[in-house]
């Protein structure tokens, strides 16, 4: 009893600290309180591939925090066997705001997300309570379970609850943009353009500071048949939300290339074409997309150079978020 | 001082211990399944009234949210009665549920599934752990009731029949209310489930698998519910 006591001295508290401006976060922390050994140990499962079937896939592979934690150079994000899956990887960034997760939105709180590529056929395929198993048999996890939870013990729900504490503590708050709010810098005058045409057409879905407003929209991309994903239709069953998808942050969205739920689009300023003449309308197109945008080249280019302020080197680099190897 | 309040306290949860638990501190729930007059048995061939011929292999369910309502209508939910029955255990089909005042219960009531509030509280252990095989990992949610078995009307593989429920997004949601009004004077209370109340009412050469939230899966849970009894 005593010696649990003291381990649970050992336990260190982070405080998670909400940007200035930014809302609330979604994430209830009393039900997980973060700690510096929850996030180690998470981060440790984040970059191991014990959690794959043949141990050669890890979260990692298809979140690389370089590129936001984005599967860049892939339309669709590959895992175990060079098996293709069906979306593009999402980047993985001020997930304590997010109500739902996933393109489709089928994930509907932080704590479970892992289950899903954990499971999945094409991504790491294995049964979560084998993927448990597994780390029981690996003596590296036992102190390191017990370091971050005060008692001897591996269990699935620590596993996802310390996966939830390392991928919570990946927030993206400190870019151009945000130095530009604080006053701490300025735009340049195409930036500057950029930032108001952004404000008059895209940011009421981008919302700022998170850069979306979470929720789901039909974007005007014309189906892809090889693929014929309708989105959160599949989840809510309702006819009223086909091809709606999530409307993800711009943070980082230099790198997070390639684009949309599929990928399709490699580079920024197709994107901007997609939305400036691209529309494909169908009975669940966004209201906000039914009036073209009407976009000089000019305007174009300067909407990409405010994009690009968006982008949080320090995050990108931050040697505290990166791989934990044997 | 302080040691008195030690020695006090000791000697109070000491006494507390030894109180031998009385009957009326729980109301106990035995789940009993039942085709015909009997209670199931595992892999036995049964017919329908649609003459189709099937065995039922397995049968779990989540009885969850268990609420009294006494004598003078105040309402009571009882916490954390979240209850994984697994028909082929027996020692999961009887649950006891803990009475706080010596007042009459007039009916008791519990969610036949797990409850959409539930469903979007995250990471939840013992009896809700995902990892019983009761939580679907590619769309967030519990499975509210799962039945498997065989039937050579079911021209699947194996010719499988499985009915995986559930569901917590309007317009699909898949949880059902059972109440009841429990007889005075005992404590020992059955729910049965008659389960040719369901299988009389489908098809299973057109019914026979249902894994995803959906208009079919409401519509098994809510035959699901007609085959809820109590049994005094």
């Amino acid at each position: 009893m005593f010696s649990s006591a003291k381990e649970k001295q050992a336990i260190t508290p982070v405080f998670f600290k909400v940007p200035n401006g930014w809302p609330a976060p979604a994430y209830n922390f009393t039900n997980n309180l973060l700690t510096e050994e929850g996030i180690l140990l998470g981060q440790t499962l984040f970059y191991d591939p014990i959690l794959s079937r043949d141990s050669t896939i890890s979260c990692a592979s298809c979140h690389l925090q370089a590129t936001g934690f984005a599967h860049v150079d892939h339309n669709l994000s590959h895992g175990i066997d060079n098996r293709i899956g069906t979306r593009n990887a999402a980047s993985i960034m001020n997930l304590a705001w997010s109500k739902t997760f996933f393109w489709d939105g089928s994930i509907n709180h932080l704590d479970v997300l892992p289950l899903a590529p954990i499971e999945h056929k094409d991504e790491m395929d294995l049964p979560f309570a084998e993927a448990v198993k597994k780390i029981k048999r690996d003596n590296k996890y036992r102190p390191l379970y017990a370091n971050a939870f005060g008692t001897i013990g591996i269990s699935g729900e620590r596993t996802l609850k310390a996966l939830s504490q390392y991928m919570l503590t990946l927030v993206s708050a400190n870019s151009k943009y945000d130095a530009v709010m604080a006053k701490k810098d300025s735009f340049t005058i195409v930036e500057q353009k950029g930032y108001l045409l952004f404000k008059q057409h895209c940011s009421s879905c981008h919302t700022e500071p998170l850069f979306t407003n979470g929720n789901f929209e039909n974007n005007g991309l014309p189906i892809d048949t090889t693929l014929n994903d309708f989105g959160r239709m599949r989840v809510s069953t309702l006819d009223t939300d086909r091809l709606k998808f999530k409307i993800p942050t711009l943070r980082n969205i230099q790198f997070t290339y390639p684009y949309m739920h599929d990928g399709r689009f490699v580079t920024l300023t197709e994107v901007l074409k997609h939305y400036n003449t691209g529309i494909y309308k169908s009975a669940t197109l966004s209201e906000k997309l039914k009036t073209p945008m009407q976009l000089s080249d000019n305007q174009r280019v300067e909407i990409v150079a405010f994009l690009k302020t968006l982008t949080d080197t320090e995050f990108l680099l931050n040697k505290k978020y990166g791989f934990i190897g044997k | 001082m302080n040691k008195t309040l030690n020695a006090l306290y000791l000697i109070s949860t000491l006494l507390f211990l030894s109180l031998p638990l009385h009957a009326q501190d729980s109301l106990r729930i035995r789940f009993q399944l039942f085709l015909g007059n009997e209670p199931i048995e595992w892999g036995k061939k049964y017919v329908t009234s649609n003459a189709d011929t099937f065995a039922i292999n397995s049968c779990k369910a989540y009885f969850s949210k268990f609420t009294f309502t006494y004598q003078n209508n105040k309402i009571v939910q009882i916490p954390n009665s979240y209850y994984l029955v697994d028909f082929s255990e027996p020692n999961t089909t009887e649950i006891s549920l803990p009475i706080s005042t010596n007042k009459t219960i007039k009916a008791v009531s519990f969610t036949i599934g797990i409850d959409s509030a539930t469903n979007t509280d995250g990471l939840l252990s013992g009896a809700l752990s995902p990892m019983l095989g009761m939580y679907w990992s590619w769309q967030s949610g519990y499975i509210n009731w799962k039945i498997e078995g065989i039937s050579p009307s079911a021209k699947t593989r194996k010719n499988s029949f499985q009915f995986h429920i559930g569901g917590y997004l309007p317009p699909n949601l898949a949880a059902r209310q059972f109440e009841f009004e429990p007889k005075k004077e005992i404590n020992n209370h059955v729910v049965r489930v008659q389960l040719d109340e369901l299988f009389n009412q489908i098809s299973l050469k057109e019914t026979n698998t249902i894994m995803i939230p959906g208009k079919p899966a409401m519509v098994l849970a809510n035959l699901f519910k007609t085959c809820f009894h109590y049994k005094p």
